[in-house]
C-alpha cells in the first residue's frame, strides 16, 4: 500500500509541474474503480462516467491545492464521492427514468430459480437500494476492499460510525438476501469461508 | 459465548479484525451453534460475493473526452467564472439561509405594518418619540387628582387647556383608534364644573405595558 501511495506521490509532483502524461498515468490508475464506485452508487454508468470525468478534471484544475500529507487515493475519491452525493441528492429531487436503461434491466433481471451465480447480480440490485451512507460505506470497504481507516478519511467520519455504518449494510443485506444466501449456502455445504486476514 | 454476543462478532470476523481469544471463542461457539454457523455463512458470502461483483467496462473514449474537457476548461477565462458557483459552496448555505428568513420576516411584517397595523394621523416617528412613562409623569402635573372613578380601567384624562395639554391631547386625539388602544380623556380645567369636569375629548393613545401599570393604580 506504501508504495501505491509513493507512486500516486510521485506522479502528483510530475502533475503539478504540469507533466499530461503523468496526469494520464493517473487517471489510468484510478479511472476503472470510480467509474465502478460511482455506478453502484448511481445505477447509470454514463452518468458515473461524466462525474468521474468531472473529478479528474477537478484534480487537475486543482493540482497545485494538493496536499501531499493525504493519500492522493483518499483526496480523489473524496471529490467524486461528493459529487456523486450531489447527484443523488438532484436524482432525489427529480426522478430521471432512462428508458434505454429500463428496457435492459428487464432483460438482465435474473431468475430466482437461477444457481449461485445470479448472487452477484441481486447484491447489487440490494446495494442500489441501501441508504446512501450505508452503501457508500460498504462499497468503499466490501468493494473497493480499502481498510476501515481510509473510508473513515474519505467519508469524514470517525472510525467507529464507519464500522457501524458497513456493519448495519452488511446486516441489510442479509436480510434481503437470505433465500438467495440459503441456496447458496446448501450448495457450499455451509463451509465457512476465511474472509479476509489483516 | 452466547448467540447474541457470538453475531455481534460475525461481521468483526469477516474483517479478520477479532483478536486471537475472540476469533478462539467464536469459533468454539460456531462449532455447535448451527443458527450462528449460518449467520455467519452469509455474511461471508455477502462479503466475498461483494468482493467478486462484477466490474463494468469504461468506454474507450473516455480519455479523449476528459482531455477535451480540460482543454474546454483552460480556454475559459477566469472571468467568465459563473458567481452563482460561490453560492452554491458548502460554507455559504447558513448564511444563504439566514438572510433569505430575515428578508421574508422583514417582508412579512412590513406588509402586514402597511396593510393592517391601524393607521395613524400622528406620524411614527412623533409616535415613537412618546415615552409613556416621561409622558404619564408629565401628565402628572397637568392631571387634576387621579383617574376618573367613572372611568374604565385603562383609562387617563389629560386636564387642562394650557398649550402642553392642549398640544398632548391633539397628538392623542390624532393618534389611531383601535382594540388595543386605550382611552384618554382630555378635560378642559377652566370649565366651570372643575370639581366635577366633563369628559371633553375621548382619545385614543397607543397600547404600552408601562402605561398599563401607571394607569392601573
Amino acid at each position: 500500500m506504501d508504495s501505491q501511495k509513493a507512486i500516486d506521490h510521485t506522479l502528483m509532483r510530475r502533475v503539478q509541474q504540469d507533466d499530461y502524461e503523468a496526469f494520464e498515468e493517473l487517471v489510468g490508475r484510478y479511472r476503472a474503480r470510480l467509474v465502478n464506485l460511482i455506478y453502484r452508487m448511481l445505477n447509470d454508468q454514463s452518468e458515473a462516467e461524466d462525474l468521474v470525468q468531472e473529478t479528474f478534471l477537478r484534480v487537475w484544475t486543482h493540482r497545485q491545492d494538493y496536499d501531499f500529507s493525504y493519500c492522493l487515493s483518499t483526496w480523489i475519491y473524496t471529490i467524486a464521492l461528493n459529487l456523486a452525493k450531489n447527484e443523488l441528492r438532484r436524482y432525489r429531487k427529480f426522478k430521471f427514468i432512462n428508458l434505454l436503461d429500463m428496457a435492459s434491466k428487464g432483460v438482465e433481471l435474473p431468475d430466482p430459480r437461477m444457481g449461485p451465480s445470479a448472487l452477484g447480480h441481486m447484491l447489487q440490485q440490494a446495494i442500489a437500494g441501501l441508504p446512501a451512507k450505508y452503501k457508500t460505506a460498504f462499497l468503499l470497504r466490501d468493494v473497493e476492499q480499502m481498510s476501515y481507516e481510509e473510508v473513515a478519511q474519505v467519508l469524514g467520519v470517525p472510525l467507529g460510525t464507519v464500522k457501524s455504518r458497513v456493519n448495519r449494510a452488511r446486516a441489510e443485506l442479509k436480510e434481503q438476501l437470505k433465500p438467495k444466501l440459503e441456496q447458496s449456502r446448501a450448495l457450499s455445504q455451509g463451509a465457512l469461508v476465511p474472509v479476509r486476514s489483516m | 459465548m452466547r448467540c447474541r454476543k457470538a453475531r455481534w462478532y460475525l461481521s468483526a470476523r469477516c474483517d479478520g479484525t477479532l483478536s486471537e481469544r475472540q476469533r478462539g471463542r467464536l469459533d468454539e461457539h460456531l462449532e455447535t451453534c448451527s443458527e450462528c454457523r449460518r449467520e455467519a455463512f452469509y455474511f461471508s458470502e455477502i462479503v466475498v460475493q461483494a468482493g467478486r461483483m462484477e466490474s463494468v467496462s469504461v468506454r474507450p473514449d473516455f480519455d479523449l473526452r476528459l482531455k477535451a474537457a480540460i482543454r474546454r476548461a483552460e480556454t475559459v477565462p477566469a472571468s467568465s467564472f459563473p458567481w452563482y458557483r460561490l453560492l452554491q459552496a458548502q460554507p455559504w448555505r447558513p448564511v444563504l439561509v439566514t438572510c433569505s428568513m430575515l428578508l421574508v420576516i422583514g417582508l412579512s411584517y412590513g406588509t402586514y405594518q402597511a396593510r393592517f397595523a391601524p393607521s395613524s394621523g400622528v406620524p411614527l416617528q412623533s409616535m415613537a418619540s412618546i415615552d409613556p412613562e416621561t409622558t404619564l409623569e408629565y401628565f402628572g402635573n397637568l392631571v387634576s387628582g387621579t383617574r376618573q372613578p367613572g372611568l374604565p380601567s385603562g383609562w387617563i384624562a389629560i386636564y387642562g387647556n394650557s398649550p402642553e395639554a392642549r398640544r398632548l391631547q391633539n397628538l392623542y386625539l390624532n393618534a389611531s383608534r383601535g382594540p388595543n388602544n386605550y382611552v384618554v380623556e382630555a378635560v378642559d380645567l377652566d370649565d366651570p364644573n372643575t370639581k366635577k369636569p366633563a369628559p371633553r375629548y375621548v382619545m385614543p393613545v397607543e397600547r404600552s405595558d408601562d402605561m398599563v401599570r401607571k394607569v392601573s393604580y
